[in-house]
């Protein structure tokens, strides 16, 4: 009897395992079975070929104004091929200069959700057999290239070498009350009909479940499961003048339990209506130059436009990049008291969840902390398997969406000082330093929705980060006011140098990043800064009336 | 095989009974209320009920009242249409299930008319940049009916419509201010409301048992190793447009269409690539028939299997040519339908944003009415009404058009002349009513309605058995001096662009125009000596203009019933069907095409 039960248990076990395992064994016996070929071929062998499947289930469910808006529920696995042809030295994947490189165009290759290997194997030979006459035929553009243009600034070779990994995560289930929060969705979507002249608004709640299979000719094999639960507010108005006024309030956690209560996302409902309204009310600034303080959330995404993107890997070598601080190693760039790092492998800041962690990235690479700044000096970059110049490997920072190539990316990115103060005392230290400068207030910017920045050699490399709420604080001292109208600009170098202090209030912003590898998630945890100097210019305004008649429910006007 | 029991109901909106005693007093009393009262139905207490159409009416009202800005015009004309569409997706590939997926989308679109009927803001393209907040012609409603949230959705909406139309028309005026030749023709013209309650469609099918099905059939081709990617893809999509606009119209529309679409892409031994597609349509569930499709599929794949094998291509071809099947319907689709679709061409503000715009021969018959554009045996005409023909069913009707017009059947050709074009409510010089065949056509700079093909219907004087029809094909081409003859029994379907297409035309400018007629993708040599039928490649029609129609010689006798979505390059979609008989056109060119070669898979099929 207990002979049976075991058996029983082991074959129940081992069902488990093969169950799970047969998209990763299906993907290795293809990638294997091509591989023997493909590296053989002549003139133009393959010395590296590489499968990734995105498992992703997602449910949508949004409400607006006390009614479901919309419902989806939708589970789909997509594929990425990488080859590479030619050695590690010079491969396919070597920046071809004077020719549009970037692939504008996702392309989406769908492979089956249920287990059926001879389907799965002919998408997978269909898709590779395309990917390697791809990139044989590019393998001949970047010969020909080496021999009419002039060497390269950085020589190093197009990939590094990279240890297997074996991992095989657990894969979590997408599981919560879906009526409840329907329920949830409804009630709190419907406070906002109290409030007529907010045009706009819409209560989300998503559960993402993203399952990633990696195979590679390296031996390396992985499954890696992230899970996300987000809900996100958002109210949409116009001020009289047509400036186009949006907030958010954006939760991201791994476990469905961990999201906030009714009665706390009631409490953001309440407050993101009470700021829309003082941005509605508020007076616009004029382009203005001084001191300003970064709050912590701001702060983050700040330091991800101005100074995250300049620290991947990639952009050191392109010689179509600014190459901001390619050449800056060891050399101080921020105050003494600042330190970054990138660090993919927190899952978590003070219990909050980081939307950027990951332990492998999209090469199948281990996720490292990595130390980029250590005390205001340059110590290193975010690097996939694309070496640079003193960098011959990885850190484990290679991601993309799928349907994109692998670039190095931000994961976690994290700004730590060593000069800390409460945030009273930061407030204190704008005003007098408002003081030094003669000016009549200061800003400070509260919440910023995201940003963007420009690395490229063809235009001006500079950034622009774009706020939510930002509040004038007068020295005279009047009471703090909420402005609008501005957004933020400037160049790396300068705007780094101009930190004076920090706070020790970190807060995590978690959000998605796009760039050349598409969107992915990333977390930026910062505290509050001061800077000497910050630039705001006009930002950009509808100039449409807003609503001619009043909104249904209002009294006349 | 295990049957599938779908649940796909229909309620009714209301039962009337009558009680026979009652009977003949009741229906006086009812036609007298008819007549007297034209836009009465029986479930308008239902309508009132109906939590949508009031948050539209109500809205509506308000707007065709009081939706002005100083010193501005007032909209003169407002129209309402929701599609509160349910969708069931289903893709497979080889077997392999690559998704399952269930949409509900309930969308309004605004028709917001300034100006007056003569002269208003339509038929006019410009460019008008929107607002971010207050979205123009279109939104997404809440899927609950919440009357406070749905108000508030229209409101906005409505908002914006006005807006943009007050500038477009302002711009249309600038542009006509210093022009010599004035439009004329009224832009929008005046209609009986109509009122029509359809029942509400629900969708209830049990998807797993679906799921097994369309993974069944993606099966089949695995069986055939030239095939490098294949899909299947099932789609069912049901729900209802309601409508409702400032001259009285109000009506629901029951909206169905099933279609089962296989894709694939095969390569032949010297490298062409070959793509070929499959489609069976219907208008709800019940039209399926998965055994039916399973023995099609495969006598299809076998057909893509013969064509990827045969070696035979000619170098050009001069005489007759018989079209069979899907080839004849797409033949008179592409010219005589779409030569008569869209025939109120708008003008554009600058030459820039009419380069913009993809050209897909539409409306390219519109001067010709009152002349000859097909042989005097040949008669055709459109009638949306119909629902099936010779027991098949037929997808390209409606009660109602997307513009809350009764359709009507328009008689497009009498004995050969063009006596009819398909109309919406922009009408033409010659012709100024509309027979009900607006369909909503999203376009780069903004919507349009424009009239369009439904169920497309081809009757010929002049018949004959197909035997005799391939005895009369090989007489003329002996006649011709040729040794052999063609004939083609499939054309490539209208080809949209894809994104990337669309953008390089767009911003790039790049792009080429379509021909009026696509490239025959079964095409066979007959050998006037044996009878006997082989496939040839790589042959295409050379210079083709509308008039090849007025070359038919003589047609078949057996009907052809073709069901087939249309996809535009902007990313619309409308199914129509076509009923055509086989055609002999006594002379056309063809020409050898280059195609692109890519060399065979390196590693060996798994």
């Amino acid at each position: 009897m207990k002979k049976s039960f075991l058996l029983s248990f082991l074959i129940l076990i081992n069902l488990a395992v093969a169950r799970e395992d047969f998209v990763l064994k299906t993907m290795a016996e293809e990638l294997n079975r091509s591989y023997k070929v493909l590296s053989r071929q002549k003139p133009y062998p393959a010395y590296f070929l590489q499968y990734e499947i995105m498992d992703e289930k997602q449910l949508n469910i949004s409400a607006t104004l006390g009614a479901i808006e919309n419902e989806n529920e939708e589970h789909h696995r997509y594929l990425d091929v990488d080859v590479r042809i030619g050695s590690y030295k010079l491969d396919n994947t070597h920046e071809i200069r004077g020719a549009e490189d970037f692939d504008w165009w996702p392309s989406m290759i769908e492979v089956p959700v249920d287990e059926n290997p001879q389907a799965l194997k002919l998408i997978l030979w269909s898709e590779t057999d395309k990917s390697v006459k791809s990139a044989q035929e590019r393998f001949i553009k970047v010969l020909n290239e080496r021999q009419v243009k002039v060497l390269e600034s950085d020589t190093s070779p197009d990939f590094s070498k990279t240890p297997a990994n074996k991992f095989t995560g657990e894969i979590g289930t997408v599981n919560f009350d879906k009526e409840l929060w329907k329920g949830r969705l409804r009630k709190l979507s419907d406070v906002f009909k109290g409030y007529l002249w907010i045009y706009s608004s819409e209560i989300l709640f998503r559960a993402n479940s993203l399952t990633k299979y990696l195979v590679n000719t390296d031996g390396t094999k992985i499954i890696h499961n992230t899970m996300r639960y987000t809900v996100r507010i958002s109210a949409e108005t116009m001020a009289d003048d047509g400036m186009e006024l949006y907030l958010s309030y954006p939760v991201v956690v791994t476990d469905v339990g961990s999201l906030p209560d009714e009665d706390e996302l009631k409490n953001q409902i309440d407050l993101l209506i009470s700021n829309l309204s003082a941005l509605k009310n508020a007076p616009m600034v004029e382009p203005y130059s001084g001191p300003a303080i970064l709050m912590n959330r701001a702060c983050g995404v700040f330091f991800h436009e101005i100074f995250g993107h300049r620290i991947e890997g990639h952009r050191q070598k392109s010689e179509f990049e600014g190459q901001t601080f390619t050449k800056k190693l060891n050399e101080r760039i921020m105050p003494e008291f600042i330190s970054i790092y990138d660090d993919p492998t927190m899952g978590k800041f003070n219990g909050m969840d980081l939307n950027g962690h990951y332990l492998f990235d999209d090469e199948g690479v281990k996720a490292q902390k990595t130390t980029i700044v250590e005390n205001g000096i340059l110590k290193g970059f975010l690097m996939s398997r694309s070496p640079i110049a003193n960098f011959p490997n990885s850190n484990g920072h290679g991601r993309r969406q799928y349907g994109r190539k692998v670039v190095a990316r931000q994961g976690v990115l994290y700004v730590k000082s060593t000069n800390e103060v409460p945030f009273a005392q930061l407030r204190n230290a704008l005003i007098e330093e408002c003081k030094k400068q003669k000016k009549p207030y200061g800003l400070i910017f509260y919440d910023i929705s995201g940003g963007f920045t420009s690395t490229g050699r063809y235009g001006p490399q500079t950034f622009k980060v774009i706020p939510l709420l930002v509040k004038r604080v007068y020295v005279d001292g009047r009471p703090d006011e909420v402005v609008r109208g501005v957004d933020i600009v400037g160049t790396p170098l300068l705007s780094l140098s101009k930190i004076v202090l920090t706070g020790n209030d970190y807060e995590i912003f978690n959000g998605t990043c796009g760039a050349e590898s598409g969107w992915v998630p990333v977390s930026a945890i910062a505290p509050s800064i001061l800077v000497s100097e910050i630039e705001v210019e006009k930002k950009a305004k509808g100039q449409d009336r807003p609503p001619i008649l009043p909104a249904p429910g209002e009294p006349s006007r | 095989m295990k049957k599938i029991n779908p649940k796909f109901e229909i309620q009714n909106v209301k039962q009337i009974k009558i009680n026979s005693l009652w009977a003949g007093v009741g229906i006086l009393v009812l036609l007298g209320f008819l007549y007297f009262s034209p836009s009465f139905t029986f479930a308008s207490e239902e309508l009132n009920n109906n939590i949508l159409f009031r948050a539209l009416t109500d809205e509506l009202n308000r707007n065709i009242t009081r939706l002005q800005l100083e010193n501005q015009a007032k909209p003169y004309y407002i129209a309402y249409r929701v599609l509160d569409l349910k969708e069931i997706e289903i893709k497979a590939s080889f077997g392999g299930l690559l998704s399952s997926d269930e949409f509900h989308s309930r969308n309004l679109y605004v028709d917001l008319r300034v100006g007056i009927y003569q002269m208003d803001n339509n038929n006019f393209i410009c460019q008008t940049p929107g607002s971010r907040i207050i979205e123009a012609d279109k939104i997404q409603l809440p899927l609950e009916d919440e009357y406070f949230s749905l108000r508030q959705a229209i409101w906005l909406v409505s908002d914006g419509t006005y807006k943009k139309a007050l500038e477009k028309l302002a711009r249309k005026r600038a542009y006509f201010q210093n022009k010599q030749s004035s439009d004329t023709i009224p832009d929008f013209i005046q209609v009986k409301p109509c009122s029509i309650i359809e029942p509400i469609t629900k969708l209830d099918i049990d998807r797993n048992k679906l799921n097994t099905k369309v993974v069944e059939i993606s099966k089949i081709l695995k069986n055939y190793p030239q095939i490098l990617e294949s899909s299947v893809i099932f789609k069912l999509v049901a729900g209802n447009q309601y409508f409702i606009d400032s001259e009285g119209a109000k009506n629901i529309r029951q909206d169905g269409l099933l279609s089962f679409e296989v894709r694939a892409k095969a390569q032949t031994q010297d490298g062409e690539i070959i793509e070929d597609l499959a489609g069976f349509y219907g208008r709800k569930y019940e039209d399926i028939n998965f055994a039916r499709i399973e023995k099609s599929i495969n006598t299809w794949a076998e057909t893509l299997n013969m064509k990827v094998n045969i070696k035979n291509t000619e170098e050009s071809y001069s005489g007759p040519v018989l079209f069979l099947d899907q080839a004849a319907c797409e033949l008179f689709f592409q010219i005589l339908g779409k030569g008569v679709s869209d025939v109120r061409a708008p003008v554009y503000e600058s030459e820039m944003l009419e380069r913009n715009v993809p050209k897909q021969n539409l409306g390219m018959l519109s001067n010709r009415l009152g002349r000859r554009v097909v042989p005097n045996f040949i008669s055709a005409f459109d009638n949306p009404s119909l629902k099936e023909w010779n027991n098949i069913s037929l997808i390209g009707g409606f009660s109602i058009d997307d513009q809350g017009v009764r359709a009507e059947n328009a008689e497009l050709v009498n004995n050969g002349k063009l006596t009819s074009l398909l109309m919406s409510r922009a009408p033409v010089s010659k012709i100024k009513e509309t027979n009900g065949h607006a369909r909503y056509c999203e376009e780069i700079f903004g919507p349009r309605y424009i009239g369009f093909v439904n169920n497309l219907i081809i009757r010929s004087e002049l018949k004959i058995s197909h035997e005799t029809l391939f005895a009369k094909l090989k007489e003329l081409t002996q006649d011709y001096g040729n040794d052999f003859a063609i004939v083609i029994t499939k054309l490539e379907p209208t080809k949209p662009m894809n994104e990337m297409e669309r953008y390089r035309r767009f911003y790039q400018m790049q792009g080429k125009a379509s021909p009026i007629l696509s490239s025959p993708m079964n095409l066979y040599k007959l050998n006037l000596n044996t009878g006997s039928l082989e496939l040839v490649k790589r042959l295409d029609f050379s210079q083709v203009t509308p008039r090849v129609l007025k070359d038919i010689v003589i047609t078949g006798d057996t009907e052809y019933v073709y069901n087939f979505i249309y996809r535009d390059d902007n990313g619309n979609e409308y199914p129509v069907s076509v009923v055509a008989p086989a055609v002999l056109i006594e002379e056309m060119d063809l020409i050898q095409k280059k195609g692109e070669t890519t060399k065979l898979p390196i590693v060996s099929r798994p």
